[in-house]
């Protein structure tokens, strides 16, 4: 066996996509604040690639269920008995759905053409459930023919009819692949006769209900990456949710800024919250209580390997938050200092400290005082402090420090809680080191809300550690090389995947390129004047069309995070809309903060030029951008990227 | 369908009697010297209508120019110019198409032109034969190594994964999904094409042209690949077909489905335009599997440079 395979084996993080789950979706499904979501309103769930959609969707489809009943010992009746709803559910497929438009076919021919297909498609589903419940052999329905018959009444040209659920189903199998023949041969083969929207569905729906075994069910219909489907399409799921009245509910799926028409098939009409829909944002939701919802997540993973299956519920070894710990800044400190006794600022420092006093005798205090070897930190603090645009005098440094180290309430106390971060990050870049990032809190905020993420993060780290040796039957805490590396691994990969994403993928990589370059030259300031900066915001209504099509692209694709303001000391912003952050994945890459702390203003000239100008003028906007902020000698160019991994990785 | 009969020539191998023989030539469209090879090595024995065929990806409209070969290609008339589902087929059938001996020029059609050509072709406008011509790069212009500019211009943009003309099929195919992914030079599509399809763990197997165009490039693919492969984990499933053959591709699907014949199979020829051509014919010959494209948007006009081997594929038993 190859030694990956042997390496995976027991890597309980390999599936961590719910399509890769298959039956036992239930098995790792947290519900921990999503109950009592769907009911009788559709409800549009937003969140990002990989913040549990699909899970969440999978989950509450009928067959997830019934293996999760099957599983358990219990029995369809129970299942019709303790559900309130039957799960439909339906994706979005970008290689079909795409198939509707062109040739020669108006929008308008080709949304009766999909809602026809939507009919048959879903009734097929409908019928493929009922057709299942009806197999166990006591549940019955009481009216199969009639069931059959009705439905057949909006099917045209049908010489037998059905009086089966199966015989119903083979129709419908055939007509919907006359469907998809049509779409492959417009011009050639026959249009068929449409249904007109969703009546085929509900009808079937309308007379299901009837039967005693889904008295008082409501089908929920899950359709899953809605941002997939063209407008025309759009425009009539719209329709169907402005419809939806028990027992039929339409629930949809979105990636942030994927529902991109509001309007529904009749005229001068939209839908709206909270009159039509509720809209559930799963990123925040789960940000609230993100850890403890992780802890549940990876519970389930590690509870079903073998080595773990028989502990304790409560044994340490099945929580994640054990095998990676927490993040502690003072033992990387300690551990920077290890290998740096003097660091190379400390000449400086003194030498700052002569400049700004005359008396002898002072100089010998500040330097005991401010420049001591073995307060590496808030001797860095205190150049900072020294060399600002506006510095502190010797004089009041020393008073606050002395208040500090007191006890007594001082300023000092905010500059060190204030800059301690900051510090670390510039110490990484003056003394040559990189930045380490690992601990389970590190990991959690690095995700960005995104679970699939977090799961990536820790299935690279554990394979790291199997690779050193590490086995479930003996667990241990990852080292944090083995976590940062896999920080690093993700991070770089993440980012070069942007490049992909449709249509603005290329544009958005640049864009983000120079956007982390400038946040890493950020948190290069030996100022420490606003450390930790890795979010922006602008003036929005100076944003060209194009430039704001490309930032709500990457909003779609999570590459940026749209969250409400923070504080910006820039008197010059009249007003502030929103702020974009730097997906935190891209934090071990670019060397940056993946804490929110501190925003940029970034003016739209300069975010134009960054988002859809050459690259050359892109960078020459950064970099004056950077200047503003005094920081010069950035190139953002080959050397940089080489000096991040980039461009080995890209040919 | 069976395997499939390999019957590839160098064109510097065939002789006047097979020149004077066709009929129909089709070819493509671009600025990279090798687009142009083929029709300028047809120009002096090549008697019958030469057909130009330009495609745009984003709004699936294409034309169809009756060209002259023998001075400068161009354009004679406009034989079509309107949606490809609608117009291509009775084009062919105006050309006569039917019960000729046919050459395409694959190096410069765009992919899901000449996807669609080929299942015309093969299931509505048989030739008596058909042959398909491709000519390789010597080299592909530079992107990567020094300037992020040209690395990052290489592509304008993906359209993403959508329906291909004629190929369009139910997703909802309850069975296991194999994925064949035929890599080219950018890893990154590798990595989109696995995160839109998800076939699960063990379900992606990449396919790297070996023996190569040019000795080492297979090292190329693997490095630009090297994260996809790992992440996907697709490394741990390598195979490899003839870079410049349609039927080494062919015939490793058709291996890779007997292997696993529970599984749905789903090809991504995002690699060399061979190997593109082998995963459309198996497409054709085998409904249950699917094509899939990720419709890259090429901004660089020069993409390649000078021109390598020319070969010409027989594929008259496919028909």
């Amino acid at each position: 066996m190859h030694e990956e395979e042997t390496m995976t084996s027991s890597n309980p993080f390999v599936p961590n996509r719910a399509e890769q789950m298959g039956d036992v979706i239930y098995e790792y499904f947290v519900a921990d604040g999503l109950e009592d979501l769907l009911s009788t309103k559709p409800l549009i769930v937003e969140g990002g690639r990989g913040c549990g959609k699909t899970m969440f969707f999978l989950y509450h489809s009928y067959w997830s269920k019934k293996h999760e009943y099957l599983d358990k010992g219990l029995s369809l009746k129970d299942l019709l008995s303790k559900e309130p709803l039957i799960g439909i559910y339906y994706r979005a497929d970008s290689s079909f759905v795409t198939a509707f438009q062109h040739k020669n076919l108006t929008d308008s021919e080709w949304s009766d053409i999909f809602a026809h297909y939507l009919n048959l498609q879903w009734t097929i589903q409908v019928l493929d459930i009922v057709g299942d419940i009806q197999k166990t052999g006591d549940l019955k329905l009481v009216n199969e023919g009639n069931i059959c018959r009705q439905v057949c009444l909006y099917i045209p040209n049908i010489t037998d009819e059905p009086e089966t659920i199966q015989s119903l189903l083979d129709l419908l199998n055939r007509q919907r692949a006359i469907v998809v023949m049509y779409i492959n041969n417009v011009g050639r083969a026959e249009c068929p006769m449409l249904i007109p929207p969703g009546v085929l569905v509900n009808e079937l729906i309308s007379q299901v209900s009837r039967e005693p075994i889904f008295k008082g069910k409501l089908f929920q219909f899950l359709i899953d990456e809605f941002e997939n489907l063209l407008d025309h399409q759009q425009i009539l799921i719209n329709s169907f949710i402005k419809g939806s009245k028990p027992p039929v509910v339409y629930n949809i799926g979105v990636r942030k800024k994927g529902h991109r028409k509001k309007e529904t098939l009749a005229p001068n009409e939209i839908v709206g919250e909270p009159h039509d829909y509720k809209r559930f944002d799963l990123e925040a939701a789960i940000g609230q209580n993100y850890e403890n919802l992780l802890q549940q997540v990876c519970f389930k993973r590690l509870r079903q390997l073998p080595e773990l299956k028989n502990h304790n519920e409560d044994d340490k070894w099945l929580f994640i938050d054990s095998y990676l710990g927490r993040y502690e800044i003072d033992e990387e400190f300690t551990s920077l200092f290890a290998s740096h006794p003097e660091p190379p600022f400390m000449a400086r420092l003194r030498d700052r400290i002569r400049e700004n006093t005359s008396d002898e005798k002072k100089v010998k205090v500040a330097l005991d005082r401010l420049a001591n070897p073995e307060k590496p930190i808030m001797s860095r603090l205190n150049l900072a402090l020294l060399e600002r645009r506006k510095p502190y005098s010797i004089d009041e440094l020393l008073d606050q420090i002395a208040k500090y180290e007191m006890g007594k309430p001082s300023k000092y106390k905010d500059w060190v809680h204030n800059n301690k971060v900051g510090i670390l990050f510039l110490m990484c870049h003056e003394l040559d080191e990189k930045k380490k990032y690992y601990g389970f809190d590190v990991f959690a905020d690095l995700s960005s809300g995104i679970i699939r993420y977090f799961l990536e993060l820790c299935e690279r780290a554990f394979a790291n550690a199997i690779k050193n040796g590490f086995s479930f039957m003996q667990p241990r805490r990852l080292t944090y090389h083995e976590m940062d590396n896999a920080a690093q691994y993700v991070s770089r990969y993440k980012f070069n995947d942007i490049e992909t994403y449709p249509p603005y993928g290329p544009q958005m990589k640049r864009f983000i390129l120079l956007l982390g370059g400038v946040f890493s030259a950020l948190h290069k300031d030996g100022r420490l004047s606003e450390p930790e900066r890795n979010h922006f915001n602008t003036r929005m209504d100076e944003i060209t069309p194009h430039g704001k099509e490309i930032l709500d692209a990457a909003v779609m694709w999570t590459v940026l995070q749209e969250k409400s303001p923070t504080k910006l000391k820039e008197p010059t912003v009249p007003y502030e809309e929103v702020d974009y952050h730097l997906n935190r994945i891209y934090a071990p890459l670019f060397q940056i903060s993946y804490r929110q702390i501190r925003k940029l203003f970034i003016s739209p000239v300069h975010l134009n030029n960054m988002l859809e100008k050459p690259m050359r003028v892109g960078r020459e906007s950064a970099v004056n951008l950077l200047k503003r902020h005094k920081i010069e000698g950035v190139e953002l160019g080959p050397s940089q990227l080489e000096m991040w991994g980039i461009i080995e990785e890209s040919i | 369908m069976k395997k499939a009969f390999e019957e590839t020539c160098n064109i510097d191998n065939l002789n006047d009697e097979w020149y004077q023989s066709l009929e129909i030539f089709i070819f493509g469209d671009g600025t990279d010297e090798r687009v142009t090879y083929l029709p300028r090595k047809l120009s002096t024995s090549f008697k019958g209508g030469a057909y130009r065929l330009r495609y745009d990806v984003k709004t699936e409209q294409c034309t169809i120019e009756k060209t002259n070969i023998l001075g400068n290609l161009s354009p004679l008339e406009t034989s079509y110019s309107g949606d490809i589902t609608i117009g291509l087929l009775p084009t062919l059938q105006e050309l006569g198409i039917n019960g000729k001996n046919v050459l395409i020029d694959i190096t410069g059609i765009k992919h899901p032109a000449f996807f669609y050509l080929f299942s015309l072709l093969i299931e509505k406008e048989k030739p008596r034969q058909l042959f398909v011509g491709y000519t390789e790069p010597e080299r592909y212009v530079p992107h990567g190594s020094t300037e992020i500019e040209e690395r990052f211009q290489l592509f304008e943009g993906y359209l993403g994964i959508r329906a291909l003309p004629g190929f369009a099929r139910l997703p909802d195919d309850p069975k296991e999904k194999l994925l064949v992914v035929f890599l080219g030079f950018e890893g990154t599509r590798l990595q989109y094409v696995h995160g839109e399809t998800e076939p699960g763990d063990g379900n992606t197997i990449a396919v790297v042209g070996f023996p190569a165009f040019r000795p080492g490039w297979q090292n190329l693919t693997m490095a630009a690949n090297q994260s996809a492969l790992q992440s996907t984990r697709a490394c741990l499933y390598m195979q490899t077909a003839i870079a410049y053959s349609p039927f080494d591709a062919y015939n490793l699907l058709h291996e890779l489905q007997s292997q696993r014949p529970t599984q749905r199979l789903i090809m991504a020829p995002i690699g060399t335009r061979p190997h593109a051509l082998g995963a459309v014919l198996y497409a054709i010959k085998n409904p249950g599997s699917y094509l899939l494209h990720d419709f890259p948007i090429e901004v660089q006009e020069h993409r390649t440079e000078r021109v390598g081997k020319c070969h010409i594929f027989h594929l008259s038993s496919f028909l």
